[in-house]
């Protein structure tokens, strides 16, 4: 399908976060110069406070997707519709209310992290 | 099995149910047709480390524009989706829907400083991917995890939980070793809490210190009681 890949993180360290929204990885630098690949509307390049708003450095497991639309991993971590790239298993925070309704605004499925 | 249960579940920390939340309802339609699609597909991987990704970057479509990219993102979730209104539970049955097939690709676990997951559909290709990585041992470490505990090599516990405001903790190391606390702010940026205990002043090592004296390596060991901070005894002490 040839989806244009996401960014790949240049490091693996503390600066990375998370997209509360679709879980890609990215550090807090790549997130703030480029966005999300996989949420434009976000606007986080250009609004740079967005960037801390819709990402979180707390998440759990990576995993590095080359061609979501044929992984069953990624299939059942309902990542299959997103741009190739490294994603989080899960994150543990939601979208602030206040994105969580330009999302809604924009008719973008948002669904947050359920609670055990 | 049973061992490389255990493997999997220490290399993500933790191991719970799945979780993965709905998701993208709207994904679900598209994900089954992946489904139904992916039957017959063969070999290639779909899943490798990055560095192996990374030479593909810009080889395609480096030509497409940003227009054309927020349009094809508008296009896909543009509309809403009749799945949306749909009750969490059925959601929990089409995750069950989702569990892997006889003919999907395999998860294979390779062995390094922990442990790394590859989808593929065979191990050749894994032996491929892992080439010339530092840390895998590829002489006999890629086991292929049986497909019924695929999922679980991929669930993670929430965690949010863990800290909260308000919330009761009890700390694990250093003075305050098994002492109660509570969280008076958590700061998720910094990764850290800030909690409040009753005090283990060390009185003794307070004036010590203020006179000078070098700290007595001996009573290393000694843990003071807890007390709450008292200004009179403080006082008596010489300690203002």
């Amino acid at each position: 399908m040839g989806t244009q890949p996401a960014q790949i993180p240049t490091s693996f360290g503390h600066e990375l976060r998370a997209c509360l929204r679709c879980r890609l990885v990215k550090t807090y630098d790549q997130f703030r110069e480029s966005g999300c690949e996989n949420c434009p509307f976000f606007k986080m390049d250009e609004d740079h406070e967005r960037v801390v708003d819709c990402t979180t450095p707390n998440f759990t497991g990576v995993i590095s997707v080359m061609d979501p639309t044929r992984s069953w991993a990624a299939r059942w971590l309902r990542i299959a519709r997103y741009v190739p790239g490294c994603y989080t298993l899960a994150v543990s925070e939601a979208l602030p209310e206040d994105l969580q309704n330009l999302c809604e605004d924009e008719h973008i499925p948002y669904a947050p992290p359920k609670r055990i | 099995m049973g061992s490389k249960r255990r493997a999997a579940s220490h290399f993500f920390e933790l191991e719970a149910d799945v979780d993965s939340d709905e998701e993208g309802d709207e994904e679900e339609s598209e994900a089954e047709d992946d489904f139904i699609e992916d039957a017959g597909v063969d070999s290639d991987f779909v899943l490798r480390r990055r560095q192996v990704i990374h030479p593909q970057i810009g080889e395609e479509e480096e030509e497409e524009d940003i227009d054309e990219f927020e349009r094809r993102i508008e296009e896909r979730y543009g509309r809403k989706s009749r799945y949306e209104e749909e009750e969490e539970d059925e959601t929990e049955v089409f995750q069950q829907a989702l569990l892997p097939t006889a003919t999907d690709s395999k998860l294979w676990m390779v062995k390094c400083a922990n442990y790394i997951y590859i989808e593929a559909d065979k191990e050749s290709q894994v032996r491929e991917a892992c080439k010339g990585m530092r840390h895998s041992f590829l002489k006999n470490k890629i086991a292929m995890v049986p497909n019924k505990e695929m999922s679980a090599v991929l669930s993670v516990k929430n965690r949010e939980t863990e800290f909260s405001k308000d919330s009761w903790v009890r700390l694990k190391t250093g003075n305050y070793r098994g002492d109660l606390a509570q969280i008076v702010n958590v700061d998720d940026i910094r990764q850290r809490v800030t909690v409040k205990l009753i005090p283990r002043i060390d009185f003794q090592a307070l004036i010590n210190k203020f006179e000078g004296n070098k700290p007595l390596t001996v009573s290393n060991k000694f843990c003071p009681p807890p007390r709450f901070w008292s200004a009179t005894k403080a006082k008596a002490l010489g300690i203002q």
